[in-house]
């Protein structure tokens, strides 16, 4: 099972647009999307029962129901999405909502919307190597589209002389 | 239960009755029987791959002290026991395993201190800038490192080193997949270099003792010439076959700033070690008393602590323990020489046995770890040899199976250099077919001629 990429948003133009960037990915990840923090443990939790991880989360803040920030903090509560790694997409997020999403939720990165498709695919890029590095035993198979210079350097350091 | 699964179990259900009732096979003893059901079991282990291929190393051990040592179980004891249990407890510290402990420590410093890294870059400087200069300054590069590092280890930092210049090359420059595909394959070839070039390297050594042995210099004399023309041949023909466009390439490789003192003790260390290796005949001291230096001196400069230790591939030293324990299981218990005596010796000639054993060693690298092919081979061919009283002399089968596993290298899961080239998905499994093919068949004449000379 192909870990995933799971982006939340309730607008679904903003999903779109985000998927349309997210294609590079598709080969190596499952890349899906959620309209809510409810919706987004139910993709979760059906992706985990096939024997898949989550290995980012692309999460908007504003959106009805549960905030953003607080299903970041939930899933870093949860043994299986700790290591997962967590990206806050949004322009609304308040100073103290940041705040509580880098102590309590170990947020990885926040990217301001708009953004630039070079960005976002660079720091997806940059993350996703980080997951694959610590998750997967066999990282090689991630150099098609991941920083191949950092993981060959990770498979070369990790001994086995 | 999938079919590979149920192949296996009964494969291994067909060895008990060599255990259980050892005594149908004519011409046999009860512990040749169980030596014989051992050496099976082995064999469809490792090949099957339902174990890791270390586990079968430690069922071999196992089954060998319960069924054939004199302190095994004392109802499995017919008469005197072939095996001293404190002999194949040893297998774990064979010279030949301290041989590879040798060569870890000084990977490991190299490794550790990113001083491998420097190395590559001052030996590549004076390749210039053109593509087809620096594709053989990496090979060359590539191919020294694995004499004394791992084949998969010096191909991934190669690879690392590549990346970044790759990322920038066009898909439609031919020369992404010879500077791909130049890395796996001088990593291959160059395994074949030393005794601790590559695990196979290090079983044969196992067999060549008293009047055969041959020593870590006597083998780099027949095994870095065969890795140089090697060398030169694939550089020749990945220019050949993959063109490069670009007239111009510039790698960049980064390295740490490493205290003066830290790079006198590895320099130093290695070069003495590199030395001693190589002139046994003036000081007595043997290959495997040499590689205890390095590994003294760099746990006692404190180059090297026990978090090192604790990434030292002890898999790798199980599974040729397994292998060591296996070859010598099977002369001590006189199962080898059994064997050969049920054969129809009059109808065949030991040139002809060697060489069906010798191509079914390289199709064997080709599809499973070369270490693997290695430890079932070679007791077998150590077996022809005797049996025919050494009308074959055995310095030359054994160096000629175990370099042969080495050529295994025609597809992308015959070694790990070739898969981790692969998993960058810029190579079809026709380019690795070609060329590795083409060189190992190149390697299999050349290492047929060297044979016969040894």
């Amino acid at each position: 099972m192909k870990h995933m990429i799971l982006t939340v948003d309730d607008e679904r133009e903003v999903l779109d647009n985000v998927a349309e960037d997210l294609k590079i990915f598709e080969a190596d990840f499952e890349v899906e999307v959620a309209e809510s923090a409810g919706e987004a443990l139910e993709v979760i939790g059906n992706h985990e029962k096939q024997g898949g991880r989550l290995a980012l989360i692309l999460c908007d803040h504003m959106m009805p129901g549960t905030l953003g920030v607080d299903l970041l903090v939930q899933l870093n509560e949860r043994e299986s999405t700790k290591n997962s790694k967590k990206i806050l997409l949004t322009g609304q997020a308040s100073h103290q909502d940041t705040i509580k999403a880098v102590n309590s939720a170990n947020l990885d990165h926040y990217i301001s919307k708009p953004w630039k498709v070079e960005d976002l695919q660079g720091t997806l890029i940059k993350f996703l190597t980080d997951f694959v590095l610590e998750a997967d035993p066999h990282p090689e198979a991630y150099t098609d589209i991941l920083d191949s210079e950092r993981i060959f350097a990770a498979i070369y350091e990790r001994g086995e002389y | 239960m999938p079919r590979k699964t149920l192949i296996t179990t009964l494969l291994i259900l067909m060895t008990v009755p060599l255990f259980v009732f050892p005594g149908f096979i004519a011409g046999l003893d009860p512990y040749q029987h169980r030596m014989l059901g051992i050496l099976l079991l082995a064999i469809v282990l490792w090949i099957s791959e339902v174990i890791p291929g270390y586990a079968t190393g430690l069922v071999i051990i196992l089954l060998q002290l319960l069924f054939l040592s004199d302190k095994g179980v004392s109802l499995f004891l017919n008469g005197p026991a072939p095996l001293n249990s404190k002999a194949v407890m040893a297998s774990f510290a064979s010279p030949i395993i301290i041989l590879f402990l040798g060569g870890f420590s000084i990977a490991a410093t190299a490794n550790k201190y990113k001083l491998d890294r420097s190395m590559a870059k001052a030996m590549l400087k004076p390749f210039g800038t053109r593509p087809a200069t620096i594709m053989l300054g990496l090979m060359l590069i590539t191919a020294v490192f694995s004499m004394f590092m791992s084949n998969t280890a010096t191909t991934a930092m190669m690879l690392a080193i590549l990346a970044p210049v790759l990322s920038h090359m066009s898909d439609a420059d031919p020369a992404k997949k010879s500077f791909l595909l130049c890395v796996p394959v001088a990593a291959n070839i160059g395994g074949m270099g030393t005794p601790i070039g590559t695990p196979p390297n290090a079983i044969a050594m196992k067999y060549l003792t008293g009047a055969d042995a041959v020593s870590f210099g006597a083998w780099m004399a027949f095994g870095v010439p065969i890795v140089a023309i090697l060398v030169a041949l694939s550089w020749w023909l990945l220019l050949v076959m993959y063109r490069p466009q670009s007239k111009e390439l510039r790698l960049q490789i980064k390295t740490s700033a490493v205290p003066k003192s830290k790079q006198w003790i590895f320099y130093g260390t290695f070069a003495l070690t590199v030395a001693l290796w190589l002139t046994g005949k003036i000081h007595g001291m043997n290959t495997y008393v040499v590689a205890m230096v390095p590994l003294t001196v760099f746990f006692v400069t404190r180059m090297l602590d026990k978090t090192d230790i604790r990434k030292f591939s002890w898999e790798v030293l199980w599974l040729i323990a397994g292998g060591i324990s296996l070859g010598d299981g099977m002369s001590n218990s006189g199962l080898s020489q059994s064997l050969i005596d049920l054969l129809p010796t009059e109808s065949m000639t030991p040139v002809f046995l060697i060489s069906v054993l010798t191509v079914i060693a390289f199709l064997m690298g080709n599809f499973i770890s070369h270490t693997v092919a290695a430890n079932v081979m070679l007791p077998l061919v150590a077996t022809v040899v005797t049996g025919f009283a050494n009308e074959v002399p055995m310095k030359g089968a054994i160096v000629q199976v175990a370099l042969v596993c080495s050529l295994g290298m025609a597809l992308p899961i015959s070694t790990p250099p070739n898969a981790l080239a692969f998993a960058t998905g810029k190579l079809d499994t026709r380019d690795i077919l070609r060329t590795g093919g083409l060189i190992s068949v190149i390697g299999l004449a050349l290492v047929w001629l060297v044979s016969l000379l040894l």
